[in-house]
């Protein structure tokens, strides 16, 4: 186990934003984390991180507290969702920062400033946002952390420096065994990349897993009957989603989908259709399911 | 300490520091070079050196703790692989480096050519005090700057916390004069003083670089005593700071709410001190003023125009408690300070009694007109003995202490002459290293007898001035020419 969060509490004054929460990532995965504004996801990633203080609980890395063992933060890199240059900075001026504070690769070093297109005499303030976004991940990949911390990563960057950036941390994952937590609104974006995720709402992790398994544990069916259907028809599913026009009930169900399949066709439904839900739509339907209200 | 933090910060500010060291040691050497590099010189270099090293004192902690102000640099350095006291004491001990660093480099320097004319054991004496001051000042601007949630609130606590001394020495002295008759308050307003770390530094340090005046101790144990509280305040507001405080009202107890309401009735007290003394209606623009500066702080300090029942209220509450402070204190005769009289605090005493009074009577006071018409004279009566001597002699004691009570009445009741002054002054054998002083004015000047009772003793003159002849005549001889 990599990364261990147990009963973690945060709150800013009187205001709680997180609350007994608890996960586990697992080494070299890439974990993404999802929640609706205000969820608490860059305060979870700053408390990674090391930069805020826990009311209580615990957060190790490897076994060492991020907080109070400052040295395994080595290891963590965070990029910020608004990352810090300082006025009159250059990309050559705040790698200093880097090469004395962290296991800093030259090698690793000259290789993202060349795949995204920066140099090292490129003044940081007067850079556009992707530019900018660019500066922090070159950094962060360049530190060797074993822990990425990206919050919101893929803001300002256009497709291709997207695209670039994911092969990056997939060669990452793959030759060093690094761990991402990535936050991000663009749940397209994360499917492509995220082998496991957790949706933090109300101040806890209330989903989390592997995203396959989870999609394969969560389909979508359309199915038509001879009546028509109500809600309460299907009280012996772990429904998600219900949605009745007339005869035809679309449902999202949580469980194997041939044993769901095999529980509706007792209902003699004359059609049966299986599709697959996409990331988005699975956290949508796990916060619909909550009776939340979503944007 | 961290060595790699330290790196990076010698090697971020190395330009910086090469150009602040040149500035300063090159203005400094300015006194030298038109010199013979006498120690007169060399003196003036070294105070060049000390000024702008204290200025560097609060440039250098704004500018090392400026990422705790703003977020998105907290990110940054909080998240760093390194404790918060590593990089406390890195961040302090590298301000201290670069401050102390370029004034030893300078001493040295600028002693080069004044060798022959400077001892170099000053130059030590000198870098020692220096070492001890430029601590402290590092430690408490650094604690005040720690105070606040972002950048301009940490100049502003800065400013404040330095300029706050000042403001308790204006409100005590102001008590002094308006409230305690006599002003025999000698030694309070000292309180100013060591409550300021950089006044005592500054006196401290002068004074070494002077070589004529006395460095005082007291003052070097407080100036240590400062740093130690800077110490305490850096590591709990450092340490233990919330790294989320970042970009946040300053609404720690010390910070705004502290400074806005201290300052308040810090004023209100010197402005109630004038109000009850002197019971002037034209102050009440002055109270509108300071009620309209009192809102405007608190829009400073919350970011907001907000003119709630709370702050007139508070403010309210302030002016009462300034009069009720001010009243209490003129009808107990200054909290029974103006009874408070020692002339035991030093060897000697001297009194003097300087009164502009009528050519025809020497003890009618002169109103103004007569000034202008030339109808005056200067009475003078000085007094310089031994304490046990003025005490010995019981029909100049007793004659004096009646005046010096009369003084005290005449001050609570406001029928005080401006014209007839007394003052009584203990010191050394030598006529100085004043110990306290008490000043008063009477309401009747002294009478003829009580004048040659004092005339009287060996150790006194009493000289009359006229000054439309210009001459100094003794009292027997203004007394033998007028026929008396």
């Amino acid at each position: 186990m990599m990364l261990k969060i147990e009963h973690l509490y945060k709150s800013f004054g009187s205001k709680s934003v997180l609350e007994d929460l608890n996960l586990n990532v697992n080494e070299a995965s890439i974990f993404g984390l999802v929640g609706i504004n205000g969820a608490g996801k860059s305060t979870l990633l700053r408390l990674i991180a090391g930069v805020y203080e826990a009311d209580s609980g615990q957060i190790t890395l490897n076994g060492s507290d991020t907080y109070n063992e400052p040295l395994c933060r080595k290891n963590i890199a965070f990029v910020s969702d608004e990352a810090y240059y300082p006025i009159g900075a250059t990309i050559g001026s705040m790698k200093l920062l880097y090469e004395t504070m962290y296991d800093f690769s030259e090698e690793a070093y000259a290789k993202y400033l060349k795949l995204f297109g920066l140099n090292e005499k490129m003044s940081v303030l007067n850079l556009s946002k992707g530019m900018k976004r660019r500066v922090s991940l070159l950094f962060a990949l360049a530190s060797k952390p074993k822990l990425l911390l990206l919050d919101e990563a893929y803001d300002g960057l256009e497709p291709l420096a997207r695209l670039r950036f994911k092969k990056a941390l997939s060669e990452l994952i793959e030759d060093e065994q690094i761990t991402v937590i990535i936050s991000s609104h663009n749940l397209r974006e994360l499917e492509d990349i995220c082998d496991s995720f957790g949706i933090l709402e109300g101040g806890r992790i209330v989903s989390y897993g592997d995203l396959l398994e989870s999609r394969e544990m969560i389909n979508k069916y359309q199915l038509a009957f001879k009546d028509e259907k109500t809600r309460e028809d299907f009280a012996d599913f772990d429904l998600l989603h219900f949605e009745a026009e007339g005869r035809i009930v679309r449902l999202v169900i949580r469980g194997q989908e041939e044993e769901v399949i095999e529980k509706l066709n007792t209902m003699n439904p004359i059609l049966t259709d299986v599709l697959p839900v996409s990331f988005e739509e699975l956290f949508i339907y796990e916060l619909e399911s909550r009776g939340e209200n979503h944007e | 300490m961290n060595k790699n933090y330290l790196k990076y910060l010698i090697r971020n500010y190395r330009v910086a520091l090469l150009f602040y060291a040149v500035v300063a040691i090159g203005i400094s050497s300015a006194p030298l070079i038109t010199s013979d590099g006498s120690f007169g010189n060399y003196s003036v270099s070294i105070q060049f050196m000390l000024i702008m090293s204290i200025v560097m004192t609060y440039v250098l902690p704004v500018l090392l703790f400026s990422f705790v102000h703003r977020r998105r640099s907290a990110d940054l350095y909080f998240a760093l692989p390194i404790s918060r006291k590593e990089q406390l004491i890195t961040n302090l001990l590298f301000a201290f480096g670069c401050i102390f660093g370029v004034f030893v480099l300078g001493a040295f320097i600028l002693y080069i050519p004044s060798a022959s004319a400077v001892r170099f054991v000053y130059v030590l004496k000198m870098i020692a005090a220096a070492a001890l001051c430029f601590a402290s000042l590092i430690l408490i601007h650094s604690a005040w700057n720690l105070i606040a949630n972002n950048l301009f609130d940490g100049i502003v606590m800065i400013a404040a916390w330095s300029v706050l001394p000042l403001l308790i020495y204006l409100a005590i002295t102001s008590f002094a004069s308006t409230m305690v008759a006599g002003q025999s308050t000698h030694s309070i307003p000292e309180i100013g003083m060591w409550l300021s770390p950089l006044a005592m530094s500054i006196r401290n340090l002068f004074n070494v670089s002077d070589e004529i005046f006395e460095p005082s101790i007291p003052y070097f144990i407080l100036i240590a005593l400062w740093g130690v509280i800077g110490a305490i305040g850096c590591g709990y507001h450092f340490i233990n700071r919330k790294s989320e405080r970042a970009e946040q009202l300053s609404d720690d107890p010390l910070a705004y709410p502290l400074i806005i309401n201290t300052y308040a009735f810090g004023i209100l007290i010197i402005l109630a001190d004038e109000f009850v003394s002197e019971r002037s209606m034209e102050l009440i623009s002055l109270y509108l003023l300071l009620l309209f500066v009192y809102v405007v702080a608190q829009f400073v300090y919350r970011r907001k125009i907000r003119i709630t029942p709370k702050i007139l209220i508070t403010f309210g509450l302030w002016t009462a408690a300034a009069f009720v402070f001010a009243s209490t204190a003129f009808y107990t005769r200054g909290f029974g300070l103006a009874d408070r009289y020692s002339i035991n605090d030093n060897t000697h005493i001297k009194i003097s009694y300087n009164a502009t009074v009528s050519r025809d009577d020497l003890t009618q006071p002169a109103v103004y007109e007569e000034t202008l018409q030339d109808q005056t004279v200067y009475l003078e009566a000085q007094m310089f003995m031994p304490v046990a001597e003025y005490v010995k002699d019981e029909n100049l004691y007793n004659a004096l202490e009646k005046y010096r009570r009369a003084g005290i009445d005449a001050f609570y009741s406001g029928k005080t002459e401006y014209n007839l002054g007394l003052m009584f002054t203990n010191c050394s054998g030598q006529g100085y290293d004043y110990t306290n002083n008490y000043s008063y004015f009477l309401n009747e000047a002294i009478t003829l007898d009580d004048l040659k009772t004092i005339d009287k003793s060996p150790y006194a003159s009493v000289t009359i001035w006229d000054p439309t002849r210009d001459s100094t005549l003794t009292l027997t001889e203004w007394l033998n020419q007028k026929g008396k």
